[in-house]
């Protein structure tokens, strides 16, 4: 089914800029459309009317291109119509002129037809299709540049009805000798995902993306994995394992910084299969953070989280008691990337910081106290926009410590009395924050309490007004800090304005009112200007601190608490307030014994033991983020499904668990003996093979590489040469050549006798041609000198060589396809080098898994 | 990353030049809503990451997800007088799109020398190429501008006949950011160490914040596939080196402890971890090899006092004086000291032992030049300023009042403290860096054997160097 399109084509209505961009003296007639430069006026007859003329005129030109020599001329003619293309002038009335062009030899011009051909596709569907037969052909140009962007334009025209013509020759480009060629395939294929999902299913790509993770080009290798992540989205991502991880993970040197990203993200959804495994991963990738890519770094951060939440050690697991905790690990991380991210936070452009501060922000949350010690880098610039500048003060009260208390409350009390507004209360609220959460060691809360209520006189009215709410929220917490506060009060009632912090003032006065003397008098004041109170809030703080003051001090109190009830109950403006006033009238008169109305109004219920209020509780939030971070949840705090739509959202979703460690290749649909080899070959030490490895020191801070990552000179810890791991003592020499003389030489000289015939393995289908059967194995340096097909087989001479200091052995392979049934049969001569004739035996089968799983695609 | 689309549009948020690789949002109207988010939304409260959702409302960051789910994000940036967006309506990484974003205005620059509004209406046909080049289907491809530069080009490139166009291997290669077979007549390379000082300084003098973010740059132009080595007085290595050969290192002079480094892809990084080596095969001509940021306590370099005495209604009168803590065969030059003054001053007079000074009405502030700045001096300067009998605060104060309370902090007695900038300093000290790092030696190997001249520089400048006002 097709896929309809729900929006507008791609071309855009924009508002005309006449004359700009079109280039210099190519404009024979008038100088551009006449002025409507977004005006209302675009609309007008006139207007279209003339630019109808100038397309007109454009075809005239176009109608000459074919004659035109000058290549100049004709390039000048092509810019003037992207040109006016980019204005968002109609110009898709020029198109079959355009096709016309399309035969050209000049590159520039063919970019520019292919880039008019799929900005108009969708609405010119027929006339598109006109032009495929060209971009097919273009797709098998000898020049892979060419092939490449007849393929990307071919697979960007986004009409259904094209797939039969794209999928032949996609097909073709996964195959092609230049890796240019294949990476635009590979996103070809995700484009012809999106187009029909159901032909795509058809053309079983998918498993030939598997494959491609064993590209020897990065670049295509990274396309892949976007692409199957995409396509896989449903089940949270690209199919993982172990074999295809550590693969991609031993290649990590050989990504661009941007290419090294799609495996980083895939990291946070792999688990280790054991705690050494997750150190020589953290190892691995140690040096990411020293990559000035903002987004690598982050990329990296994510990954270290995910694999200390797999690899350290639940609370009430008791296993190991040397194990460190997931808490504990979490903590290291913090530690070891504290520096890099404040490097990125001072030294970034504003947005980024921006973005930076909020990742800081949910790490803060993570492992309070790590980055205690860097809070001068959180001081806020004059220069900097404000958004910084308010991230910047909320994280500072979560930054300090007995230590950094002190400059941190300078600081904020500096900035409250900013002309920013919301910079002041943010300030004053980080203020309360400290002393409320007693972060600030002995003595912080009383002097920020002083600072408060110093506030409280400054007579700007959101700075006092924030001060009382906050002094309300503190006195609640640390009750004691009243004698300090209590003084003010009733003076402060006087000049606030704004109803948050009336109200936060009357409540004070309502709950320790006893301690206060003037108490009675400053809300009477209040009292009596009942009328003049707008804010609900006000009224309903009003009443509930009267009735409290009320049975602290009955006989002052009185008089006034009924005047309040009897105003309360006569107001109409709020429910609630009247519900309340009518409430409080019936039970205090109905009550025999006051003290029964006295336990149910004025129990002191009011004071908190935590630190936190119950609406900052976001633990579980926080958790669900971390999954997520480094994405735009973390900036907007909001978990994805909340605010995208469903069908834009990639689960995320953690690899099955496949452990323990054996038997776990035939799990694997990349085979990876073969994986191995390429890696061994690489010069590398992998980190496949646990038994090899000396266990990681537990210190990741990189002071010891135990992996030799991306060097040229192998230091330390090369494995011994073992066959513990039977897979991985066998790497072939990627330029072997033999010539046709050689090799009958060799093959004579070995008698049958010595050779390992291994006959008739079932194939599930039967390859199309040798040349696929010859490139699949030269990606594994197994070359061949000759073959060719019979009726009923194929006929292969494979040879390759061990890669060996002294020279290793050669293989000589003498390989047959039968056609039906399908089945590979093997004869293999070994030649030369090691004379062992059991590790002969031993390489000689690894060889054959070598073949098979270089054939995989037809075996499984 | 997804990126929906990417579109470039003018301050006011007309686009110039748009791609939508994706076709899943409607790109018009989302440009006509960035526009309408960069004229409605105050400068104040504007954010380079926001959502728009379903029904078309810009959202503050913590309504996101109140009202649904659907809509767009759009992260931004903005260079000279231009803003380069990016839509998406998938949760993408925010970081990667950032660095997307830059590294295309840095690509752009590099093709164009100046990116503004003009250059992109003269290359949009380049343009064009390279957004199709460095994204395709909104995932990020390759952004090295010498990689790029071998392929797409207008200069005459004919299909098949002409090596010169075919994608480089080296755009899939691992040196992805050095082509094969550079040639130059002369082999040079330069070096240059910059140190800029960050400085925020209380208004009772003390030193709130200092730091120094250095960093290596290298202009290269040799020939081949030169492997470089740097040697920098890195305390690590040296340690490392006193430990092995019997305390040498008190030998070699100071050192200095680089705390966060961040290296050019070009640097193996195994390499720097496991023995503090810093090699490299360099890309050709200008990159930042290396940047490293030290967070000590540094002596501010200028210090710069300032009293100040307003007598309301008639005159404000300035005395600032400014000292130079460095030592004294060091000069910094062109010293550029500004000090904020109230918007309404008129009728100013200076008088200064040394430079000049300029008052800046559009910037309400005055600016104290010295060419030359010898370490060690110590000069002053007065300024003498007329006020207008009522202030501007009161005027709007009174104005304002009518207006009820919502008029934001300035109203009030004792607060007017609009003008109240930091005082900011803006020097270069040349063959001087704060940190004391050095170059050691530069080692140029080629497989040809050339000779090749290494340059180094040094120099100091001011970062955000703040001093604020008493």
């Amino acid at each position: 089914m097709a896929t309809p399109h729900p929006y507008p084509p791609r071309n855009m209505p924009i508002p005309g800029t006449p004359g700009v961009g079109v280039p210099p003296g190519s404009h024979p007639g008038a100088g551009g459309p006449p002025a409507a430069a977004g005006g209302p006026g675009r609309d007008d007859s006139y207007f279209t009317e003339s630019r109808k003329g100038e397309v007109n005129e454009l075809r005239q030109l176009l109608r000459t291109f074919g004659t035109e020599r000058d290549k100049q001329r004709k390039r000048e003619i092509m810019k003037k119509v992207i040109a006016y293309m980019t204005l968002g002038i109609d110009v898709s009335r020029l198109f079959t002129e355009m096709m016309l062009a399309i035969e050209t030899r000049d590159l520039v011009i063919k970019k520019m037809v292919y880039l008019f051909l799929c900005n108009y596709a969708e609405t010119h569907p027929d006339l598109a299709q006109m032009c495929t037969n060209t971009l097919v052909k273009d797709s098998g140009n000898e020049d892979p540049m060419v092939r490449g962007l007849a393929l990307r334009a071919l697979c960007s025209l986004r009409l259904p009805q094209m797939i039969e013509y794209t999928s032949e020759p996609l097909r073709r480009s996964l195959q092609d000798g230049h890796a240019y060629v294949r990476k635009t395939g590979v996103m070809g294929i995700l484009k012809m995902y999106h187009l029909n999902k159901e032909d795509f299913d058809k053309a079983s790509f998918t498993d030939i993306l598997y494959d491609m993770l064993r590209d020897p080009d990065s670049s295509v290798v990274t396309n892949c994995i976007l692409v199957l992540n995409e396509i896989m989205a449903d089940s949270g991502g690209m199919a993982l394992n172990r074999a295809v991880m550590l693969h991609l993970l031993n290649r990590i040197h050989e990504f661009s910084e941007f290419g090294i990203l799609s495996v980083l993200d895939l990291v946070p959804r792999y688990i280790p299969a054991n705690d050494e495994e997750g150190f020589q991963i953290m190892n691995l990738l140690d040096p990411v953070l020293r990559t000035a890519n903002a987004a690598a770094v982050m990329a990296t951060i994510r990954a270290f989280l995910s694999i200390a939440d797999a690899i350290g050690k639940r609370p009430g697991d008791n296993s190991d008691p040397s194990a460190p905790t997931v808490d504990d690990l979490k903590r290291q991380v913090c530690v070891r990337i504290k520096a890099p991210l404040v490097t990125l936070i001072s030294s970034g452009s504003n947005e980024l910081t921006y973005v930076l501060l909020k990742y800081a922000d949910q790490l803060i949350d993570l492992c309070p106290g790590i980055f205690d010690d860097e809070y001068r880098q959180f001081y806020v610039r004059y220069s900097e926009p404000t958004h910084i500048k308010h991230s910047k003060v909320r994280l500072l009260a979560k930054l300090a410590n007995p230590d950094t208390a002190p400059d941190i409350v300078a600081e904020l009390s500096e900035l409250v009395a900013d002309v920013d507004e919301a910079m002041g209360r943010l300030a004053v609220r980080s203020l309360g924050s400290i002393a409320l959460h007693d972060s600030g060691g002995q003595g912080a809360v009383e002097s920020i309490a002083r600072r408060l209520v110093e506030m409280l006189d400054l007579q700007v009215p959101h700075v006092s007004s924030e001060a009382a709410t906050a002094l309300a929220g503190l006195v609640r917490r640390h009750p004691s800090i009243i004698s300090v506060v209590s003084a003010p009060l009733p003076r402060a009632l006087r000049y606030i304005t704004e109803p948050a912090g009336t109200s936060s003032i009357i409540f004070l006065l309502g709950e320790y009112g006893d301690s206060i003397s003037e108490a009675p008098y400053a809300l009477e004041r209040v009292i009596d200007s009942y009328e003049n109170i707008t804010d609900d809030c006000v009224k309903t703080a009003l009443l509930a601190a009267t009735v409290k003051l009320f049975f602290q001090r009955p006989p002052e109190m009185q008089q006034m608490l009924g005047r309040l009830l009897k105003k309360a109950t006569e107001d109409s403006t709020s429910q609630d307030l009247h519900d309340r006033a009518l409430f409080y009238y019936r039970l205090l008169r109905s009550s025999p014994d006051p003290n029964v109305a006295k336990s149910i109004i004025a129990s002191k219920s009011m004071s908190m033991t935590t630190n936190q209020f119950a609406e900052e509780d976001d633990s579980e939030l926080r958790a669900a983020l971390l999954n997520e971070f480094n994405t735009l949840c973390t900036v907007y705090r909001c978990k994805a499904e909340n605010f995208i739509e469903d069908e834009n959202i990639v689960k995320f979703v953690k690899m099955p668990k496949e452990h323990p460690l054996s038997n776990e290749a035939a799990a694997v649909p990349v085979a990876d003996p073969g994986i191995n080899t390429i890696t061994a070959h690489l010069g590398d030490t992998t980190i496949g093979d646990t038994a090899n490895v000396t266990p990681a020191a537990q210190t990741y801070g990189g002071e010891v590489d135990l992996l030799g990552f991306g060097d040229d000179t192998p230091i330390q810890s090369a494995p011994p040469p073992s066959n513990s791991n039977s897979l991985q003592s066998l790497a072939l020499k990627s330029s072997v050549t033999l010539s046709g003389e050689e090799y009958q030489n060799k093959w004579g000289a070995v008698s049958d006798l010595e050779a390992v015939v291994i006959s008739s393995l079932p194939m599930r289908s039967r390859p199309t041609s040798t040349d696929a059967v010859e490139s699949a194995l030269g990606a594994f340096n197994v070359m061949t000198m000759a073959s060719g097909e019979l009726e009923t087989e194929f006929k292969f001479f494979l040879y390759c060589q061990e890669e060996d200091y002294f020279g290793g052995s050669y293989f000589l392979i003498q390989a047959v396809v039968t056609k039906a049934p399908s089945s590979l049969s093997l004869t293999i001569k070994p030649s030369g080098g090691n004379v062992d004739s059991n590790k002969q035996k031993e390489k000689i089968d690894q060889l054959v898994e070598l073949i098979r799983s270089a054939l995989g695609e037809y075996f499984n | 990353m997804v990126a929906s689309a990417i579109f470039i549009t003018d301050l006011t948020g007309k686009p110039l030049i748009s791609r939508n690789y994706r076709g899943d949002i409607p790109l018009t109207s989302a440009i006509e809503k960035f526009a309408s988010y960069l004229l409605e939304v105050e400068d104040d409260t504007k954010k380079p990451v926001f959502h728009v959702d379903s029904s078309g409302e810009f959202l503050r960051m913590e309504d996101v997800g109140c009202t649904g789910v659907g809509g767009e994000t759009f992260v931004y940036v903005q260079h000279s007088n231009l803003y380069l967006c990016g839509v998406t309506c998938k949760n993408s990484n925010v970081a990667l799109m950032l660095t997307y974003l830059y590294q295309l205005t840095s690509l752009f620059q590099d093709y164009f020398t100046t990116l503004n509004e003009e250059s992109i209406r003269d290359n949009f046909v380049i343009i064009y190429e390279l957004l199709d080049e460095t994204m395709d289907h909104g995932l990020p491809q390759s952004l090295d501008s010498t990689i790029l530069r071998q392929f797409i080009t207008q200069e005459g490139n004919r299909m098949a006949d002409d090596s010169k166009n075919k994608p480089p291997v080296a755009l899939t290669n691992a040196v992805s950011w050095r082509a094969e077979g550079i040639k130059h007549k002369k082999n040079e390379i330069f070096l240059d160490v910059v140190e800029k000082l960050n400085l925020l300084v209380a208004a009772n003098g003390t030193v709130l914040h200092s730091e120094i973010n250095g960093a290596v740059k290298m202009k290269s132009f040799l020939s081949g596939m030169p492997e470089l080595k740097l040697g920098l007085n890195d305390k690590l290595v040296f340690e490392a080196a006193g430990r092995n050969s019997g305390g040498q290192a008190s030998r070699s002079g100071k050192s200095v402890e680089l705390e966060d480094i961040k290296f050019h892809q070009c640097v193996r990084l195994a390499r720097f971890e496991n023995d503090r080596t810093i090699s490299f095969i360099p890309p050709d001509g200008e990159f930042d090899l290396m940047t490293y940021r030290l967070d000590t306590h540094v002596k501010p370099l200028i210090w710069v006092e300032a009293v100040v005495e307003p007598h309301r209604g008639s005159r404000i009168e300035y005395m600032i004086k400014t000292r130079s803590q460095f030592k004294s065969r060091s000069v910094a030059n062109n010293v550029e000291i500004s000090i904020p003054v109230p918007p309404d001053v008129d009728s100013p007079s200076f008088k200064s032992s040394v430079g000049t000074v300029t008052y800046l009405p559009d910037k309400d502030c005055v600016v104290w030049t010295i060419k030359q700045f010898h370490g060690g001096r110590e000069y002053l300067m007065r300024a003498h300023f007329g006020l207008p009998s009522i202030s501007r605060e009161e005027a709007d104060g009174n104005k304002s009042s009518g207006g009820g309370t919502g008029g934001g902090g300035g109203g009030g007695g004792g607060m007017d403290t609009s003008w109240k900038k930091p005082i900011g300093v803006k020097f270069e000290i040349p063959y001087f860096t704060v940190s004391g790092i050095q170059v050691r030696y530069l080692k140029i190997i080629e497989r040809s054997g050339y000779q090749a001249l290494p340059w180094v520089r040094y120099i100091t400048a001011n970062g955000d160097y703040q001093l604020r006002m008493a």
